[in-house]
């Protein structure tokens, strides 16, 4: 069954049970990435274990430096 | 423990060579690198001088922990006054030349004066002498590599040299050393050519030894681990610099089109990814160093992996700058520039400013010599680069000026598409998107600069991420969760890692290996290095205070020269909203700009008016000296 996120306030449809780190993947993300979900900034540590919920808001940035 | 400097002086006018030692006291307060080219730069330069005269220094500068086998720490750092800016000149270079220049036992070589017939100085420890470089006067940079080690019956050498365009005196001219490493930005090319210097060669040598070599080791042993640890590093090893093409574009802040966009079509086609799939023949390196992010491509007919492959930023200007998505032009004009000696960024954003003008009727045919300088005719590469690099009647002259000056000449609303500060070309990253880079782009001495400070996204990153908590180490700073913000906190983050960048260029280490964020190594490590390399017992906050007493000294040789807050500006178009794309609309404003600005000095000890560091600022950090020079 599907829940319905919104990910850069964009809706989109995910799996039941996905974590962050599934998202990342699914959305094309590496593992450089910051994190809020609701509001509240995720520590990397989380990401293989938030389940995403109905509703939820998320947030990812890129932390491309370098040069 | 930090010993006495040994100087190496060489006028070109009397031919004359000579030694001196630097006090060991004197040289940890100014230890390598761009510190000591500093110290060194004001004792041999009077106020106003001419950078392209005989009268003006030009400064090769390594530190005490170059040379010793862990990556990052072979760079060679060139001071002298830039003739493309104006200002106190710095460019830095890797490679293998550094720790060779060590391994010969200098810490610094200071040329002066001007040689009547080209040279190029060799050094063998002991025996050092100026040689004859008549025969390689007018040849491209590996013809003249060749010749040399013809010449000296050997290729167990290193090479600092200059093209055609440094002897022409192209203002955004490099040294270029192996072809495709190069004391890049500020014109330090064209000094070496006004001085009729071809080159600076030194043999190979033994490697220097560290004072600790089991303490070494406890940093060198695990460097696999760390580096499989570290997505960034791997991504940087895997695509170089390069990648930054692709992290950039998926957020549509590839600078494009001049800066008129953020948003490239057909990006995809110069990814670092594309690169490493379809031409990447080699990944290169520095000595001693594990990331080896260097390039090399080979294009049949067109490209030889002899001249290396692209950066980034040089993908950026002749590609995304130009509206240019075809890799295999954008690696062709990265070769000639490797074999003029021209600095890839300023030349690439030049070229883009007169695109841009040309769009715009500013300029015409008539003004090009014919050639169509559309946005994304990248076909007229090697005719128009041919033309700068040997400063050819017409446009090739015209832009071998840089963008600033050109636009000055053409008028007719040019300058308003400019973007530089200082006369120097606006690397290939979007203020928009790295806000603190604005207030770095204005202030930084040496004109326009994305190598003096940390970016932006570290303070996004989670609170258990490296890229947190290392700058955290130099100072506290707060969250920021949002692109285009410019405030106070930026402001800070802006000064505090640029003292810490400013002590990674005096101590000649490696950005992407020893820095304050995503490297391989952090502050804490350096500490330690300091001490295993060399002996040396410091502390995160002496290495801060290096890269503040630097960072004062440049600004004060700037002040002296007629630079002040009037000069710390930056582009029209640095205000420009992302017009499409991802991220549209991000922006940041003038508003904005000026209340960082007035923070940054605040935290810097500048005086707000006149952008100069106030005298209690001098006296902390013991530089009244400077005072007291004519």
């Amino acid at each position: 069954m599907d829940i319905r996120i919104r990910l850069n306030k964009k809706e989109m449809a995910v799996p039941s049970g996905t974590t962050v780190n599934d998202l990342l993947e699914l959305a094309g993300y590496s593992s450089r990435v910051a994190v809020w979900v609701n509001g509240r900034q995720l520590l990397s540590a989380d990401y293989a274990t938030r389940v995403l919920e109905e509703g939820d808001e998320v947030k990812i940035l890129r932390l491309a430096a370098g040069g | 423990m930090i010993g006495n400097a040994k100087l190496l002086y060489v006028d070109l006018s009397s031919k004359t060579i000579r030694t001196e030692e630097l006090p060991a006291e004197i040289y940890r307060k100014y230890p390598g690198g761009s510190a000591l080219g500093m110290y060194l730069l004001f004792h041999n330069i009077r106020p106003g001088t001419d950078p392209l005269s005989p009268e003006n220094p030009l400064i090769f500068s390594v530190s005490p922990l170059t040379g010793i086998p862990i990556s990052g720490q072979s760079r060679m750092c060139v001071t002298t006054k830039s003739p493309l800016t104006g200002t106190a000149g710095d460019s830095q270079v890797g490679g293998y030349i550094p720790a060779q220049l060590k391994a010969n036992g200098y810490d610094a070589v200071i040329f002066t004066g001007k040689a009547e017939t080209p040279v190029y100085l060799y050094i063998d420890k002991d025996n050092v002498e100026l040689r004859d470089a008549s025969h390689l006067w007018g040849k491209i940079t590996g013809d003249v590599e060749r010749q040399i080690e013809k010449d000296l019956g050997t290729d167990k050498i290193e090479c600092s040299i200059i093209g055609p365009a440094g002897e022409k005196g192209v203002l955004f001219a490099n040294i270029m050393h192996r072809r495709s490493r190069a004391n890049g930005r500020n014109g330090t090319g064209a000094v070496m050519g006004s001085k009729n210097l071809k080159g600076l060669v030194v043999k190979r040598q033994s490697p220097v030894r560290p004072a600790d070599p089991e303490g070494v080791k406890k940093l060198t042993l695990n460097v696999k681990e760390r580096m499989q640890a570290n997505p960034t590093i791997i991504d940087t090893w895997e695509n170089g610099s390069a990648g930054c093409v692709d992290a950039h574009d998926a957020e549509g802040f590839l600078p494009s089109f001049n800066w008129n966009s953020g948003v490239l079509e057909g990006a995809e086609k110069i990814y670092g990814s594309t690169m490493r799939e379809t031409i990447l023949t080699g990944r290169e390196t520095c000595f001693a160093c594990a990331v080896r992010c260097k390039r090399e491509v080979t294009i049949p007919g067109r490209v030889d992996p002899y001249y290396g492959g692209p950066e980034y930023e040089t993908i950026a200007t002749f590609g995304s700058y130009c509206g240019c998505n075809n890799l295999d032009d954008i690696c062709e004009a990265n070769q000639y520039c490797n074999m003029y000696g021209l600095d890839t960024i300023s030349c690439g954003a030049t070229i883009a400013w007169a695109m841009d003008c040309y769009e715009n009727g500013i300029l015409t045919k008539e003004d090009t010599d014919g050639l169509e300088l559309r946005f994304g005719n990248s076909s007229i590469y090697p005719e128009l680069l041919r033309k700068i690099a040997y400063r050819e009647e017409g446009i090739g002259a015209l832009l071998s000026l840089g963008s600033a000056r050109a636009a000055k000449i053409v008028g007719k609303g040019a300058e308003d598409l400019v973007v530089a500060t200082k006369n120097q070309e606006w690397p290939a990253h979007m203020v928009q998107f790295k806000p603190n880079l604005a207030i770095n782009y204005a202030v930084n001495n040496f004109g326009a600069d994305h190598q003096s400070s940390e970016h932006d996204p570290a303070l996004m990153a989670p609170e258990d991420d490296q890229n947190w908590i290392w700058p955290n180490m130099l100072a506290s700073f707060e969250k920021c969760d949002a692109y285009g913000v410019l405030d106070e906190n930026k402001a800070k983050f802006a000064y505090e890692t640029q003292k810490y960048y400013s002590m990674l260029d005096t101590l000649c280490l490696c950005q992407f290996v020893w820095g304050p964020a995503w490297q391989l190594y952090g502050p804490q490590d350096l500490v330690d290095y300091c001490k295993y390399g060399i002996g040396w017992e410091t502390s995160i906050e002496e290495h801060q205070e290096i890269g503040e007493r630097r960072l004062t000294m440049m600004r004060m040789f700037n002040v002296r020269e007629g630079f002040g807050r009037k000069d710390d500006t930056v582009p029209k178009k640095a205000f420009l909203p992302i017009p499409s794309g991802p991220n549209e609309g991000v922006h940041i404003t003038k508003e904005d700009f000026e209340k960082a600005l007035d923070a940054y000095y605040d935290i810097a000890g500048w005086d707000r008016e006149t952008a100069a560091p106030k005298p209690e600022t001098v006296k902390r950090l013991g530089l009244e000296w400077i005072y007291e020079l004519d």
